[in-house]
């Protein structure tokens, strides 16, 4: 009996567990679905499934739709920016979780501050800033201001997860006569391994997936980002669903990849990392 | 903050030395968020078109207008409803889920800790693309999957175009983004706890809600707070999705501050009183988490 | 404690600092300052090819295809220009042109609204190059219909040219109508009776959508001019009386009842306009109510199958002038490096010899005394140029002319209108107030 119940709550589980996974996936298969399916402008359902097979809208997306070239702009932005974030913020989180000086706590509350204020409230002055640098309608406008955008965040990540290391380990590369850099370099850094795949994936995500910035800073469709691109296909393409799709499709599958590859360490490193914090 | 141990020119040596490790980071932070942000107060007290060359001077003219202003108060009751629902709903789901993946009779978690969490890494315009399409009214799978199910009722609600439905049909396209985040969290934060404390409950005689309610939740009280307030300073940002899906729209019912701040800026050029919004925007965000913070750190104490 | 206060103020001073001196703030006062890009405005940069950039509407079929061709011809004739074309829609452009001409970085060449709200405040920042003296050069005065060039005088300057006439009215499925036996409605009661009838055969009388918001201005111009006529719509933009005039208030009461009785389409709110479109393609509509700049598409989609017609003025009162506007004008950037270029690629887009292009996509430019009888041009086009030469006199396309902040209240009004909030007179309350503080702003004027 007691046998009975556990199997019949076990399947219940099992079956919301399986429903939300359609939930989940589901949007985002149907869109893949209504990518490599013919358009039919008397059917007009993108949701429809599929008769016949065809690779042609991925085709005209990724060509006459410039999404090829959306793709570049988005791996030339996402790496600089990931690359120096992650750099600043170990270096940071270095000195606001390990070394000791005076101010240093007031300094990393005053960069906490930061993460309480919405990207929105300062897009305006951000925009003319970026314009007297002369940088407006370029890659850069994308990528430089995440480097005091995204600090408070990843220094505030780092900051936890150098708090958890052993000062011993410090100390005894002091004794051995190492200095500061090297000691950060050499002892340190490698243990921040998870703390830092997990700062990169999401500094990736957010890179990849990043609308408002790009909407503003970049004019000119050859320095389109993904997202950008996509929401401006949308509107050049209104007609055609399965080539609205197959733009979907393009901006979604690599990330999907990315994040399927590093989940396992991503997971990890939030565990170790920011969860403490 | 004790233990300076070295003296004079090398304490100052020494300080400027851990300085400098922080320097970069505080550099680039001041100058792409600091003064942007001083700047934007500056703008709200003036009154500029965007393409005038001088802003004229209005002192607080904006923020009385934004008192005044009707379409404030709906957009700031559209964040309130954002925040109470996506702290409860996708929290409270990414939890439920954690706590049964960690369950030992739940097969293949690699598939659910995987899919659950892919809706997030999604860029919010994908998102609103899907789900502009799942609530579309002439070829919507909503209203189609309500039709054959016979709930005529439910398939004739206009998703996007009723102003008191529209922001709920928004957060649960929202809500959709975010569960899995709360869940992979939340499995991180039971990796910690000490598995001694379920099995004496177990012992115990606790069943599977009492075990949840009484050992579980206060176990995971640190992200549970963490994961709150990551939702509430989240839902005053909220952004990309509706202004992809709905622009605010119809007539402003689901227009939130950031976007009423947006269109008023970029679409109306008056980039004063869009700055207005912005610092009140940002002020409502730091005394929101300020009151969170100081609530949960008395009940940590 | 204390200490770390006196370091937290110590830090926000230092960064306030920053705010004061580094080149980003705009902390002095000024604005972004055009000093930059003026100097070389010489048209053979480096002696090779020169690339304008230029920024349209033109997102799709006909429109698209005609625009891409004439570039194509024109970069045949001057090999040493390219013309970059890239096309956004309304919003989008409306959101992105205006920081993106401030900052130095915008199109050369560009298509904006044309009224005092929009192209009148780039002219006032000194934003559009004011092209008073190729409108001599090109004998442009000769070539374009007067109403035209009056559209983009803005203090003197002549800031633009306005490319086409769009005229507001309802498209009609040919074969629903031929099944049905009905006629094209001649009065607005017929219009009505039309709708009645379909809707009780279980066909979707009207395609109409609003989720977008701006197809609600073609709906209140259309109604306002059917109803109160042209010509106290014409006083109303004049400022001559206002927008609270017994019987524009009503006339949008008329527009709702259409909603109200079901004779739309089910929810138009969230209904986007292509939707609406394809919906009218696949036969899932009677009527469709939009402007001509779709007649090009129609025509395509639907061949010979489709038709079109103004709305029936409510009574005999009211002069027969169907509502039309200026789609937008064609502007140079002021700030353009290479200025002789791009007025040239501007004139050459409207000349004569190119007209058989418009013509043939299904648009109806503003220049005069086109020969069109030898163009290969649809059935339906033929009707709606016959249309618009034998009516008396044009009504007014409303949101062209309108300032910005008039255009945001009616875009919103005119949905809760349509969602039965509220009525037509406290519309044209809200219509009136935001006019006068425009009028007051500056940002418009009465003459």
């Amino acid at each position: 009996m007691n046998k009975m119940k556990k199997y019949i709550s076990s399947g219940i589980i099992h079956a919301v567990l399986i429903l939300f996974v359609f939930v989940s996936i589901l949007p985002i298969f149907w869109m893949w679905l209504a990518a490599i399916k013919p358009f039919d402008p008397s059917v007009n359902d993108p949701f429809a499934f599929p008769t016949a097979f065809t690779l042609e809208y991925i085709k005209e997306a990724w060509t006459t739709g410039r999404m090829g070239i959306y793709m570049k702009n988005s791996i030339m932005v996402a790496v600089p920016r990931v690359a120096v974030v992650l750099l600043l913020a170990s270096l940071a989180g270095y000195a606001f979780g390990k070394l000791k000086w005076k101010g240093r706590d007031a300094v990393f509350k005053f960069l906490l501050l930061g993460m309480m204020i919405p990207i929105n409230a300062m897009i305006i002055p951000l925009y003319y800033n970026i314009q007297r640098l002369g940088m407006i309608n370029s890659l850069q406008a994308m990528i430089l201001p995440y480097f005091g955008l995204s600090m408070p965040f990843a220094c505030f990540m780092m900051r936890s997860f150098f708090r958890e290391l052993p000062d011993e380990l410090a100390e005894s590369a002091t004794i051995d006569g190492a200095g500061k850099l090297k000691t950060w370099l050499y002892v340190m850094l490698p243990l921040t391994k998870p703390a830092l795949t997990t700062l990169l994936i999401f500094e990736f995500m957010w890179s990849w997936n990043d609308y408002l910035l790009p909407m503003l800073m970049v004019y000119d469709d050859k320095f389109r980002t993904l997202p950008l691109g996509l929401m401006y296909f949308q509107g050049e393409y209104t007609m055609n669903t399965s080539l609205i799709a197959a733009g979907v499709t393009i901006c979604t599958i690599p990330i999907l990849i990315v994040y399927s590859i590093f989940q396992r360490s991503f997971v990890e490193g939030i565990t170790a990392g920011a969860v403490k914090g | 903050m004790g233990g300076y141990e070295l003296g004079g020119k090398n304490k100052i040596k020494n300080w400027a030395g851990c300085f400098a490790f922080a320097l970069p980071a505080i550099f680039f932070y001041c100058l792409f968020l600091v003064v942007p942000i001083l700047s934007t107060v500056k703008i709200s007290f003036h009154e500029w078109n965007g393409a005038a060359p001088y802003m004229k001077w209005v002192g607080l003219d904006n923020y009385i207008r934004v008192f005044k202003d009707p379409i404030f108060y709906k957009a700031l009751g559209n964040n309130i409803i954002w925040i109470l629902f996506t702290i409860f709903i996708p929290v409270m789901l990414g939890l439920i889920f954690a706590v049964i993946l960690t369950q030992k009779f739940v097969k293949g978690k690699f598939i659910y800790r995987l899919t659950y969490f892919m809706p997030n890494v999604v860029s919010l315009v994908a998102v609103g693309i899907v789900w502009g399409w799942i609530y579309n009214p002439e070829f919507g799978v909503m209203g189609n999957m309500f039709r054959s199910l016979g709930l005529n009722g439910l398939a004739d609600i206009d998703y996007l175009g009723d102003e008191k439905l529209v922001i709920w049909f928004l957060l649960i396209a929202g809500s959709w983004t975010c569960y899995g985040f709360n869940m992979v969290v939340f499995l991180a934060g039971l990796q910690g706890i000490d598995s001694t404390y379920l099995e004496v409950a177990r012992l115990e005689g606790a069943n599977p809600v009492q075990k949840f309610f009484y050992v579980i939740v206060p176990l995971l009280k640190g992200t549970i707070v963490m994961l709150v307030s990551n939702s509430l300073i989240g839902s005053f940002k909220v952004f990309d999705l509706i202004y992809v899906m709905t622009k605010g729209g119809p007539y402003h019912s689901s227009e939130v501050i950031a976007t009423y701040m947006y269109n008023s800026a970029f679409g109306m050029n008056e980039y004063g009183y869009g700055s207005s919004l912005a610092v009140i925007l940002a002020v409502i965000i730091a005394i929101c988490a300020g009151i969170f913070m100081k609530l949960t750190d008395k009940d940590n104490t | 404690m204390k200490r770390k206060w006196k370091m937290l103020t110590g830090l926000l001073i230092v960064s306030m600092l920053l705010a004061a001196c580094t080149p980003g703030s705009s902390s002095d006062g000024n604005a972004p300052k055009e000093d930059t890009a003026k100097e070389e405005k010489s048209d053979t940069a480096d002696g090779g090819q020169i690339e304008l950039n230029f920024w349209d509407l033109r997102t799709e079929g006909a429109g698209a295809e005609m625009i891409d061709k004439l570039i194509e011809n024109f970069e045949k004739e001057n090999p040493d220009i390219k013309v970059k074309r890239t096309a956004f829609k309304v919003d989008d452009l409306r959101n992105t042109i205006k920081p993106a001409i401030n900052s130095g970085e915008g199109p050369d060449v560009f298509s904006y609204d044309a009224g005092a709200g929009y192209l009148g405040v780039l002219a006032k920042a000194g934003l559009a190059l004011d092209l008073t003296k190729y409108r001599e050069e090109y004998n442009w005065d000769d070539r374009f219909h007067d109403w035209a060039i009056e559209k983009t005088v803005y203090d003197d300057g002549f800031y633009g040219i306005a490319n086409e006439l769009e005229m507001l009215g309802v498209f009609y499925n040919k074969k629903i109508f031929a099944d049905n036996n009905i006629e094209i409605p001649t009065t607005y009661e017929e219009f009505l009776s039309v709708c009645k009838t379909f809707k009780d055969k279980g066909i979707t009388p009207l395609i109409m959508d609003d989720k977008e918001q701006w197809p609600g201005f073609h709906y209140e111009s259309i109604w306002l001019n059917s109803f109160v006529g042209a010509d106290k719509v014409k006083q109303a933009i004049a400022g001559e009386i206002p927008w609270t005039t017994e019987g524009f208030g009503s006339a949008l009461d008329e527009l709702y009842k259409l909603f109200e009785s079901g004779y739309t389409s089910e929810k138009p709110l969230s209904l986007a306009y292509e939707d609406a479109n394809k919906a009218f393609y696949a036969d899932g509509g009677a009527m469709r109510v939009t402007g001509t700049w779709q007649v090009g598409a129609f025509a395509e989609k639907m061949g010979e199958n489709v038709g079109f017609f103004y709305l029936p003025t409510a009574s005999d009162d009211v002069d027969n002038c169907p509502p039309g506007g200026l789609g937008e004008a064609v502007v140079v950037n002021s700030k353009t490096k290479y200025e002789e270029a791009a007025v040239k690629f501007v004139d050459y887009i409207f000349q004569m010899d190119n007209m058989e292009y418009w013509y043939e996509a299904g648009l109806i430019p503003s220049v005069k005394d086109v020969d069109y009888s030898s163009y290969e041009i649809s059935e339906l086009f033929q009707d709606v140029v016959d249309e618009i030469n034998s009516s008396e006199n044009l009504g007014e396309n409303i949101d062209v002319i309108m300032p910005p902040k008039v255009n945001d209240v009616t875009k919103n009004f005119i949905q809760q209108l349509i969602a039965g909030k509220i009525d037509g007179a406290s519309c044209m309350e809200q219509k009136q107030k935001a006019f006068e503080e425009e009028i007051e702003a500056g940002n418009y004027s009465v003459e």
